[in-house]
């Protein structure tokens, strides 16, 4: 008997085990249902001849599928081209950084064409394995590896879009105070806060700028209670308006400016809906535009290694001012951070990128 | 300043009810000789049932209740590994927090078609308790909070009450120290370490509808991030004795609170995300002296 109840708690123990991973790895091939009307002619589109049908594997950054911003900017773009173009794609969870490397060797031994990874975790691993695999093109986001015939690497000047929603902040602020919520305290999110600052400063060099850190690893980009902390923090110091840089922790700092009836700020993508009466609105960073770009080039086989900064100029950093936030920015503020981007885009403004 | 006060204190005091919360219950089943390490799970399965319950009831107190029954059942699984199929306690906690993480994100797809967050749900509002709220400076800190804050102070009291002043609470603490013994006067250790595990459960559970309807609305993956591994911390640096921890959630929470402000105004982030780390070894080291671990802690009976 005392056996049988050792061999129940064994196996109880391993199916929550085998549970536990399979969900860590929801990786089923999501994207092949929606698979191609198998090519009669008729119905191929322009150039379908000719253009491949691409086979992608895409590796989640930490904070994950779901955290309304990056993440599931990826998944978006996946969706889109898988619908357009009858492309297929996998992806994978990431959960900690140890994942990293299993997930893009899992992808290459199935023979995937294209692999994107996003987040400095994966620069080892893709210095790696692009070079064991040179018939695999990997793509990156944020993070710059080896230069790679097959590698290339996007990087977005953030803090550029940053200044634009600091602008908006330092001109709409009644307080003369405004705060930032960072996640992981690292080179890239403290761009975020620069660019911040510089933009508020620009706008009202009177404005005082309260910044704090979800914490040092990446976690911090899943924690929205303490995000909650920080913006409650921040609003019981004087802020009026807050920008989080946080990832899913900053779903947070939206439910301290509900809790405060405060402005809050969004980031990576339009996350207007998340809090519609609070949000005032997001930077954006338009990753999955630059992604379907270097999948095309891939497609067309006119791929082009390299690293390739876009910002302001090239047009993907930028801030929402549309429907969505319809009646929340004034006119006349708008039009003075029109004007100042312009002046960025013409080289008339260096942005900052560090903290002095 | 006096602003200032009343923002760290009641910081202080919504995160450290989430620790004071967990690790009253847990000191339960560790006096009595169950080594519980998977406060962490068990809160984060609660919170996501709270989501749940709450998202299709639209009651927040619905939700509560639904997170204590998930904590109580969560806990009495745990309690059959540990207690009637003997595990290894330590590795056995490691498979619940494991599938915890499993299967919240697993659910978290098939009920809200999202692999990161929930809607936002009905929550329990915070309430200004009248007079008391008014008094200068403390009525801000502890007046203004959740009921669940209230309602954490007076299961403080009670744990002490029940602890060391029940029959009930004797048996518990004799069944950690000397199973054998107590089993010889007649106590069924079996039937005592359910009972605490069972209570440590229902407060884990509570602790969970606490961290995501009250705190929060709505579940985040992963939304613990290891503050049940804290709670765990907080019933060892409070010495297993109820106030003791109730103080060590406190400090917790201070810290926590603290470091926020503390980053506000520019002292290196890295160096201040010690704080906590560094208060707690300063505590052990200085404060605390020779643990004092239910002898028969983490043992099979």
């Amino acid at each position: 008997m005392k056996k049988a109840k050792r061999v129940i708690s064994v196996l109880l123990a391993m199916v929550m085990i085998v549970v536990a991973f399979s969900a860590c790895t929801g990786g089923t091939p999501s994207g092949s249902s929606t698979a191609a009307p198998s090519g009669t002619g008729s119905t191929a589109a322009p150039g379908g001849d000719e253009a491949k049908k691409l086979d992608i594997g895409l590796i989640y950054s930490a904070g994950g599928r779901g955290d309304k911003g990056l993440n599931d900017m990826m998944y978006g773009a996946m969706e889109k081209v898988s619908k357009e173009r009858g492309w297929t794609y996998s992806d994978l969870e990431n959960e900690n950084a140890s994942n990293v490397e299993p997930a893009n060797r899992q992808f290459c031994e199935q023979g995937k064409d294209v692999i994107i990874n996003f987040g400095f975790g994966c620069i080892d691993v893709v210095n790696k394995l692009a070079v064991e695999y040179p018939e695999i093109t990997f793509i990156t986001i944020d993070a710059v590896t080896n230069e790679l015939p097959n590698v290339k690497n996007f990087i977005f000047k953030e803090n550029e879009g940053s200044f634009l929603v600091g602008l908006v902040a330092g001109l709409m602020t009644e307080t003369n105070k405004v705060g930032f919520v960072g996640g992981m305290e690292n080179d890239q999110i403290k761009g975020f806060n620069a660019g911040f600052i510089d933009g508020v400063k620009t706008a009202n060099p009177d404005c005082e700028v309260l910044s704090a850190y979800c914490g040092a690893t990446v976690e911090a980009f899943g924690d929205p209670t303490k995000g909650k902390e920080i913006a409650l923090s921040h609003y019981d110091s004087g802020c009026d308006i807050v920008y989080h840089a946080a990832g899913g922790s900053g779903m947070g700092v939206f439910e301290a400016a509900i809790a405060k009836g405060k402005w809050a700020i969004g980031v990576d993508s339009n996350q207007q809906a998340e809090a519609p009466d609070n949000i005032l609105t997001s930077m954006l960073k338009q990753a999955d535009v630059a992604i379907e770009e270097a999948l095309n080039e891939v497609a067309d086989g006119k791929f082009v290694p390299g690293v390739f900064t876009y910002g302001l100029k090239e047009g993907f950093v930028g801030y929402v001012n549309d429907d969505t936030n319809k009646g929340k920015i004034p006119d006349d503020v708008a039009k003075k951070v029109d004007e100042l981007a312009q002046k960025v885009i013409n080289g008339e403004i260096t942005v900052k990128d560090t903290l002095d | 300043m006096i602003e200032f006060i009343e923002s760290v204190g009641a910081s202080t005091i919504r995160i450290a009810t989430i620790y004071i919360l967990a690790a009253t219950g847990s000191n339960f089943a560790e006096k009595s000789g169950i080594l519980n390490m998977t406060i962490e799970g068990n809160m984060l399965v609660s919170a996501f049932f709270a989501v749940l319950v709450s998202y299709h009831t639209g009651s927040a107190l619905l939700g509560v209740l639904a997170a204590v029954i998930i904590g109580i059942v969560f806990s009495a699984f745990y309690g059959f590994t540990a207690i009637t199929a003997k595990a290894d306690q330590m590795i056995s906690s490691l498979a619940f927090n494991l599938f915890a993480t499993g299967i919240t994100a697993y659910l978290l797809i098939t009920f809200f078609g999202s692999a990161g967050a929930t809607p936002r749900v009905a929550a329990v509002p915070e309430v200004a308790i009248p007079l008391l709220s008014e008094i200068p400076i403390i009525g801000k800190i502890l007046f203004v909070q959740s009921p669940i804050v209230y309602l954490c102070f007076a299961l403080v009291a009670a744990a002490y009450y029940v602890l060391y002043h029940t029959k009930f609470g004797i048996r518990v603490i004799s069944v950690g120290e000397h199973p054998v013994a107590a089993s010889t006067v007649g106590i069924n250790v079996h039937k005592i370490r359910y009972m605490s595990m069972l209570i440590a459960g229902a407060m884990a559970g509570l602790a969970g509808a606490y961290l995501s309807i009250s705190l929060s609305s709505q579940f985040v993956k992963n939304m613990t991030a290891g503050r049940g591994y804290i709670a765990l911390s907080t019933v060892i640096l409070g010495k297993h004795k109820p106030i003791n921890v109730a103080l060590a959630g406190i400090l917790f929470g201070f810290c926590d609170a603290l470091q926020i402000r503390l980053q506000q105004s520019s002292v290196p982030t890295q160096f201040i995300q010690m704080l906590p780390y560094v208060v707690t070894v300063i505590v052990i080291a200085f404060f605390i002296g020779k643990d004092d671990n239910p002898a028969a802690i983490g043992q099979a009976y």
